[in-house]
């Protein structure tokens, strides 16, 4: 017992110690914050640290490679030290409360109030001619205009700038098609490679494919595909929103807009002919019938389908998401997976407004305003444009065209941690920062990312692409996009009007209330159609979901979206006719 | 005859009880062999044949990764202070409250066990706590780790409990060989209630360790002070938000990205989430193999 | 003895009063955040620049057609988990039986090991066990049970079966870690009693009904009471890794439902309102039980 109690005084003892131990600690940090302070109140051409808060970013103090060499030409630019933390909503609203925030924020439409009511923003205007030039330049006119109409509580303010912007004739572009009909290759060209024009020829050849690819290697069972249920309903309509022409308004695609007309719709309650939703559950109730779907499809997340397809257990899909790395395992032969392009391709759509979900501003309370106004600005920068998309001049890229080397090293596998160092991979998020877009064109006459030209796409293909592209007669696989186009086979989303989305104002809590619910009551009613084994039973599972949903004031939502719509359309007029 | 009837049920009860309980056990360890052989397993290979018995390739990747974070050894030094420290401290609190609510004498007894016993209930909600911490003088500061939880209701109950359930003889006898309360505390109270504090210690040690929440909503602004948790959740966190840029990201995936796998990352800070209870608790659990005899504590 | 009545006992309270003071300071002075409730609050804006709109909150969760569902689906769960708690009890007295001290220690140790395994972890092994392509399915495969997509059986898809399999999975997740407390309790029994036992000719059952029961039923009955005042805090991560369109439905949970409607939609003023009611019902269910206690054992438990 004795012997206990010494071990007691002793724990004591340590207790002490540590707590000197930690005085020692915090009085360090505290001198070294004084120390700034006193810095940067005194001379602004030293060197500051600028911190930007982007919701759900990659944090740049665990990331592996900061700073990269790109990160490393923004400071040394800026005579700054760059930090990119990561938010969520908690971390946000507590930050609101305090006011200690970084010195440039990122938030989305529904922090506008928040910000705004609360005097976090620093009105741009006031460094038109000084600090902001770039946020000034005619480029981002119509993206300014519209900041200050719709994004500034009714100031006639410039508080806000986007990432981003495409103008017109800037669509995006990508090297593969990037969604549509998802096919195996080897399989697909073992059944004679039969054109896939709707969701029905799609169904015959996957059912074909099936019956030439039983099961794995391993003795798994193979299905022609499955379904991700941790993002909304995105996974069960999207082939319809293809198929049919549509982008999604919400996270939940509850609201799409026509790329042609420029319309918007509430998918689950417009009419059959027009709702990809409903296309969509015929289609999956038809190959739920014929035996190919998943069974788990209910039942799986993103994770497990890329678990699958890893496994090769999958023969189809919508989306180049998930079977990266079967690709990557089979690049050298022709196992891989490759998309065909469906009625609308996901191509040369513009954002004149950049993106509207992704507000950046500078926070009065920062204690580097003009430092991180300047900051700001230069994100709005083409020359920051060229350099996160393409690199830095004359190392990695030099009159407008990238240099052999570093288009090599990122398709080289034993380069990668030269890669990682120079930090152009578009997996870290910078083109989320960029104000202009990677395939705007730039005051030089090339794009932000000399990645998009052809020779870079022909440079970079993997077996499988190159053998689909001497199939079809193709320098790189997305010019398929472009044939199919000219052959009035598809359309792209080049006549979308992106104005219309980024003016529309952010829904009301109630609103969002009544969505929410309505999605979840969408989401469940979901097994019941696809499994419907008849028409009858479709039709009567349908009868349900409508009612339920009118019962959950689906209406009042519904005509919200449909007037805001409106509102934000004729909003663009004005602004535009100025 | 009667003797050996009870010897043989007993036996048959005996292998019964083995089987159950090893068997339980398998149970509750295969997983975890599973999460740890996936670890270690070279990702190529273990995302096309999961590793069932023993690892597919061999990689000690993940490891090298977390091992490899900026801070790691800093962070990993915090988490340790804060854990031995947080522990003494929420131990000691916890157990001489809860012995003070065991003495009936004590004026608004009922009263004030109850306010604490409410705490388990109660929550103001985070904007709250976050007005207040910082109204404190909290933030950014260590102390924070260890204040808000150094009395927690939960343990004051479990001390109670026990302390109320102790044979009362030893503290009359030294009330009357004139010890005070305190005295009578670490002198009697404590030697008799070491499996109920090494429970609490085990049971604030692994809360210790394991919590970072704290560390990101009061502290993130002091990178002094960061906890290996915190660091680990940013890192998962970071896993995951480069994931889902692949899905966004133009053109092809690099192979640095691709090379990250979350479902790797989450498995392995789980391993290591476990490390502190494997080798804290069965240190601990020699406070548990003996009963206590009265005789044992009088000598 | 004569000296220590009055005054001296308020030793006693000047003991507890720097603990009090903590309390009061981390867990009640929070507190003051429930006038949220009755305001439109957006973090950011001075609340006293925020729309007040009194009992708002309070009647929308009373008027929310899910509020019924979701708290038949919470009743259910916690029905379930007071029926399973006396078996980490069990559990403790089974361990403590074993003789041999490594395995019984191998065991003690290796038992807690799900309790640190995140719901996501989980979830992930529960579907490489459970689904249509997963270990038990192949399992059955092995012995002739004839499967095919057809007649598979997935237990994660079956929302009649929802409420069992999942409390399997806490049983599964929490019994060794929640054992601890009672193996602690069983070391804290005085061996005289089982010594006097012996000498009475009593087998080790009946110590084991007459001695190790009763000496635990205090640490019992005081936890079985806590878990009935925390019968609404389920928590949302399970039930949120295991929601799926064929469950939804059965497994949305208050907590869970809380989450999708308050989180989501950055309702802060509906999640503290919600909060509210919760503590209100928390004090209800313990006061009730309290007092059924005191009925039945002569003596209030809290």
């Amino acid at each position: 017992m004795k012997k206990f109690i010494k071990n007691l005084i002793t724990l004591g003892c340590i207790m002490v110690m540590m707590i000197g131990v930690l005085g020692g600690c915090s009085n360090s940090t505290k001198i070294k914050s004084d120390t700034g302070d006193l810095v940067s109140s005194t001379d602004t051409s030293e060197k500051v640290t600028i911190t930007v808060g982007i919701k759900n970013f990659t944090d740049s103090s665990t990331y592996k490679y900061w700073p990269m060499e790109i990160t490393k030409a923004i400071e040394d630019k800026l005579n700054i030290e760059l930090k990119l933390i990561n938010y969520d909503d908690q971390k946000l609203s507590i930050d609101l409360t305090s006011g200690d925030m970084c010195d440039i924020m990122c938030v989305g439409p529904e922090y506008i109030e928040n910000v705004l009511k609360g005097k976090y923003a620093v009105n741009l205007d006031d460094y038109t001619d000084t600090l902001a030039q770039n946020i000034y330049s005619d480029r981002f006119e119509t993206r300014n205009s519209i900041m200050r109409n719709f994004r500034s509580n009714d100031e006639s303010k410039l508080y806000f700038t986007t990432p981003g912007e495409l103008g017109e004739g800037e669509g995006e572009k990508y090297s593969t098609v990037m969604y549509g009909y998802v096919v195996r290759w080897d399989l697909y060209k073992e059944i004679g490679m039969p054109e896939i024009n709707s969701g029905d020829d799609y169904i015959e050849v996957l059912k074909q494919m099936k019956k030439k690819y039983t099961e794995t290697k391993d003795g798994l069972p193979v299905y022609a595909m499955g379904h991700y249920n941790d993002s909304g309903l995105h996974s069960w309509t999207f082939r319809g929103m293809l198929d049919l022409g549509y982008t999604n308004v919400d996270a939940n695609c509850m609201y799409l807009v026509d790329v042609r007309k420029n319309e918007l719709i509430s998918n689950v309650m417009a009419e059959e002919e027009l709702s990809p939703f409903w296309d969509d559950m015929h289609f999956y109730n038809k190959m739920y019938n014929e035996g190919l779907l998943d069974p788990d499809c209910f039942i799986e997340k993103a994770e497990d389908l890329k678990g699958k397809y890893a496994k090769g257990q999958y023969l189809g899909g919508i989306n180049s998401w998930h079977y990266g790395d079967w690709n990557t395992n089979h690049a050298d032969s022709d196992e891989s997976y490759i998309i065909l392009p469906s009625n609308m391709v996901w191509s040369g759509a513009t954002s004149l407004g950049g993106w509207s979900d992704k507000l950046f501003f500078v926070s009065s309370h920062s204690k580097n305003k003009d430092k991180a106004i300047q900051t700001l600005d230069y994100f709005n920068s083409e020359e920051f444009a060229r350099l996160i998309f393409s690199g830095i001049e004359g190392q990695n890229w030099e009159n407008g065209e990238l240099m052999n080397d570093t288009i090599a090293m990122k398709s080289d596998p034993t380069r990668t941690e030269e890669w990682g160092q120079l930090g152009l991979s578009g997996s870290y998020g910078w083109d989320s920062i960029s104000a202009i877009g990677a395939t705007a064109i730039l005051k030089d006459g090339s794009m932000a990312s000399l990645w998009n030209t052809d020779k870079v796409f022909n440079s970079s293909l993997s077996t499988t692409e190159k053998d689909m592209c001497s199939t079809f007669g193709l320098n790189y696989p997305s010019e398929i996009i472009n044939k199919r186009v000219e052959e009035g086979k598809s359309f792209d989303q080049s006549k979308i009007n992106s104005l219309y989305t980024a003016c529309m104002e952010s829904a009301p809590q109630d609103i969002t209330r009544i969505d929410n619910n309505v999605t979840e009551i969408v989401t469940n009613a979901i097994p019941g159609l696809v499994q419907a084994a008849d028409e009858t039973e479709f039709n009567t599972a349908k009868e349900k979901l409508l009612s339920d949903l009118k019962a959950a004031n689906i209406d009042t939502a519904v005509k919200w979206w449909m007037e805001t719509y409106q509102k934000a359309k004729e909003n663009v007029k004005e602004v535009t006719a100025e | 005859m009667y003797k050996r009837k009870e010897k043989s049920s007993r036996i048959i009860f005996q292998i019964f009880n083995y089987i159950l309980l090893i068997g339980f056990t398998l149970i509750c360890v295969y997983p975890f062999w599973t999460m740890i052989i996936y670890t270690v397993s070279d990702p190529s290979i273990a995302d096309i044949k999961t590793p069932v018995l023993f690892p597919e390739g061999f990689t000690l990747f993940n490891y090298k990764e977390i091992l490899g974070l900026k801070g790691f050894f800093h962070s990993l030094f915090i988490s340790i202070l804060r854990t031995v420290l947080g522990t003494s401290v929420t131990v000691f609190t916890s157990a001489i409250l809860g012995y003070l609510f065991t003495k009936e004498e004590m004026p608004c007894r009922k009263f004030l066990y109850r306010i604490v016993v409410l705490t388990m209930y109660i929550n103001g909600g985070l904007i709250p706590t976050f007005i207040l911490i910082r109204s404190y003088g909290l933030l950014n500061s260590f102390w924070v780790y260890i204040l808000p939880m150094a009395v927690s209701a939960y343990y004051v109950i479990l001390i109670k409990t026990f302390v109320e359930q102790l044979p009362k003889e030893l503290e009359e006898v030294a009330i009357i060989d004139g010890a005070g309360y305190f005295k009578v505390f670490t002198n009697v109270i404590i030697p008799l209630s070491k499996p109920i504090i090494a429970t609490i210690a085990v049971f604030a040690a692994v809360s210790h360790w394991n919590s970072w929440f704290d560390n990101y909503i009061y502290t993130s602004k002091n990178e002094q002070i960061q906890t290996l948790q915190y660091l680990l959740y940013q890192y998962l966190n970071q896993a995951q938000q480069m994931a889902e840029q692949v899905k966004y990201s133009h053109g092809a995936i690099s192979s640095a990205a691709a090379s990250i796998s979350t479902k790797g990352v989450r498995m392995t800070i789980t391993v290591l989430a476990f490390l502190p209870i494997f080798i804290v608790y069965p240190f601990m659990q020699r406070f548990f193999t003996k009963g206590i005899m009265l005789g044992a504590v009088k000598g | 003895m004569a000296k220590r009545k009055g005054f001296y006992h308020y030793r006693l309270l000047f003991m507890a009063l720097p603990f009090m003071i903590l309390i009061l300071l981390f867990n009640y002075m929070p507190v003051f955040g429930w006038i949220y409730s009755f305001y439109d609050y957006i973090p950011g804006i001075a609340l006293k620049d925020c729309d007040f709109v009194g009992l708002k909150y309070f009647k929308m969760l009373f008027t929310d057609v899910n509020t019924l569902r979701v708290m038949k689906n919470t009743l259910i769960f916690a029905g379930i988990n007071i029926i399973l708690t006396p078996l980490p009890m069990l559990f403790a007295i089974l361990l403590n039986e074993i003789k041999l001290s490594p395995i019984q220690k191998i065991i003690q140790t290796f038992s807690t090991i799900p309790n640190f395994i995140s719901w996501v972890i989980v979830y992930s092994l529960a579907f490489s066990l459970f689904s249509y392509d997963g270990l038990v399915n192949a399992f059955l495969q092995i012995f002739g049970i004839n499967i095919d997509a057809g007649n598979a059986y997935n237990v994660m898809g079956d929302s009649n079966t929802v409420y069992w399999f999942q409390s399997f999975l806490q049983l599964w997740k929490t019994l060794g870690w929640n054992a601890i407390i009672y193996l602690a309790a069983i070391t804290g029994i005085d061996q005289e009693l089982y010594n006097a036992a012996r000498v009475d000719g009593a087998g080790y059952f009946r110590c084991a009904l007459h001695i190790t029961l009763p000496e635990l039923s205090a640490t019992y009955f005081v936890l079985l009471m806590l878990n009935i005042g925390n019968i609404l805090n389920t928590g949302f991560e399970q039930y949120f890794m295991f929601k799926n369109p064929q469950t939804a439905s059965n497994i949305e949970v208050l907590d869970l439902y809380v989450y999708r409607i308050g989180l989501e939609s950055q309702d802060y003023s509906y999640g503290v309102a919600i909060g509210i009611m919760k503590f209100a019902i928390s004090v209800v269910l313990l006061t009730i039980a309290n007092k059924a206690a005191n009925k039945i054992r002569g003596e209030y438990i809290i």
